[in-house]
């Protein structure tokens, strides 16, 4: 039983806080088949378990659509802390920092790091800017990485890949996985059972959301191909800041809000970018991410409409 | 101030701050109808009042002047008026990765307009937009900002805005508040 007092937050202090720190989605893996709901309602089956993502802390970000990201980042771990069957691990789905100076990898590991749990990253653009900022964040984040940051690893029967697609950005800032993380990739499902569950995470989506704000992978199809042969394919994402689903066949993606700032959904501003939400509008806007989880039509039939 | 004071005829008063030839007594104005009208000077009119309207033609043509030289100093820019305030707000999506006063994952804004790309010394710009021997003006942001990568292929910038207006505002706000 949770104690919903835990911590000094009652339950509504507690999702007043998860609306702002945007994240914590717990996915529960039961029968190979992931499922999420939020953190504090999270009851894991006999014999499953859990993990936990957070994506795009931007630690770092310091401007108005939040002042503080560390704040929120550390609303958020408290979420995790407060998960009542406590989760085998942590991924984080990319932009850890704001601007990949060490300072902020190393105050985002020590937030993070509250947690104690295993954590697993994926890089977002934020985190590799160049030559120099990409072996900051292979030092701290890819241990057990090959190449340019990609990874897999077996949890409970479930595969997981942990891919890197913000090296090399295409046209609009489309992410792009490139021929040697592919041929990477190809090798490493090879010899699995098509009835292994398998998880995928990386930054930037690996489904097209909206291609002329650079939200989507530019080569997916052909990593998706060679897992179109599994019965489960999960495809964990960030980046857009927003929760967003799609069903393809065998595979399902998904892409996590932020712990730090929401963004437009496509279609709804000019340009992707940090959205401002004026206080006294936040429970309403920040209300369209619940939707996600009681399902609004308006908002992800827009978005879904917008994709297909 | 100075177009609008051109833009009215020039009274008396006017004339004389502007060092033109003091008025007339009355008892010259009413001797000078009497005498013989010169050339250009109207029926009825004496020689103050022909040198006022004459004043008044040149006034004209300086405003007319002014307006041409005007027009053919935005020949190079065609784009659509800016709205700063507009830009401002406009401007949060850009903070994604710029601020005004801080280098972040681009450059710092303030001052960029009419500035040379790639000149900030605590910047570290792509070797494509080193390369690009840009000034930033109304038409070389617009270039920018509708695909960076079409002006500097290689640069580290993809944001970009579809909407001439949209990006004539933002420029605005960086012209105007970001200076």
């Amino acid at each position: 039983m949770i104690d919903e007092r835990d911590g000094g937050l009652d339950r509504r202090q507690t999702l007043k806080c998860m609306l702002w720190a945007g994240t914590g989605v717990v996915w529960t893996v039961a029968g190979g088949v992931p499922s999420s709901r939020l953190i504090g309602s999270a009851k894991a089956a006999e014999g499953s378990f859990s993990f936990v993502q957070i994506s795009d802390s931007h630690i770092g970000f310091e401007k108005p659509a939040n002042p503080d990201a560390r704040a929120t980042l550390s609303a958020a771990v408290d979420k995790v802390l407060a998960t009542p069957d406590k989760p085998a691990f942590l991924i984080h789905t990319g932009d850890i920092s704001h601007t990949a100076k060490p300072g902020e990898f190393d105050d985002a590991l020590q937030l993070i790091g509250r947690a104690k749990l295993d954590v697993h990253y994926a890089p977002g653009e934020h985190d590799i800017l160049d030559p120099k900022t990409r072996d900051a964040y292979l030092a701290r984040f890819g241990k057990g990485a090959t190449g340019g940051g990609w990874y897999a690893f077996d949890q409970g029967g479930v595969h997981f890949v942990s891919l890197n697609n913000v090296v090399d950005l295409k046209k609009n800032g489309l992410g792009s996985l490139g021929p040697e993380q592919l041929e990477w990739l190809e090798g490493d499902l090879k010899g699995r059972t098509d009835s292994t569950p398998i998880v995928i995470f990386s930054h930037i989506p690996l489904w097209m959301i909206a291609p002329e704000w650079g939200w989507g992978t530019e080569d997916s199809a052909q990593a998706l191909g060679y897992l179109s042969r599994f019965g489960s394919v999960t495809v964990l994402n960030g980046h857009i800041h927003q929760l967003m689903q799609k069903v393809e066949g065998n595979v399902t993606f998904h892409t996590a809000r932020s712990t730090a700032f929401p963004q437009p959904a496509p279609g709804t501003a000019p340009a992707p970018g940090p959205k401002l939400v004026p206080a006294g509008e936040l429970r309403k806007w920040l209300g369209v991410r619940e939707v996600v989880y009681s399902p609004s039509p308006a908002t992800l039939a827009v978005t879904d409409t917008d994709l297909t | 101030m100075g177009l609008l004071r051109l833009l009215q005829p020039l009274s008396r008063e006017a004339g004389r701050e502007a060092g033109l030839p003091p008025r007339l007594s009355r008892e010259r104005e009413e001797s000078s109808r009497l005498s013989a009208k010169k050339p250009g000077e109207a029926a009825g009119e004496g020689p103050y009042e022909a040198f006022l309207r004459r004043q008044e033609k040149y006034a004209a043509a300086v405003v007319l002047a002014c307006a041409i030289s005007a027009a053919l100093a935005k020949t190079s820019w065609a784009g659509p008026a800016g709205d700063a305030a507009r830009g401002e707000t406009l401007y949060e999506a850009c903070q994604d990765c710029h601020s005004l006063d801080k280098n972040d994952v681009g450059p710092r804004h303030r001052g960029v307009f009419g500035r040379k790309a790639a000149s900030l010394p605590d910047y570290d710009y792509s070797d494509a937009l080193k390369s690009a021997n840009i000034i930033w003006n109304e038409e070389t942001l617009d270039k920018w900002l509708t695909d960076p990568q079409a002006v500097a292929p290689g640069a580290k910038m993809f944001f970009h805005l579809d909407s001439p207006q949209d990006r004539a505002d933002v420029i605005a706000y960086l012209k105007e508040r970001a200076k």
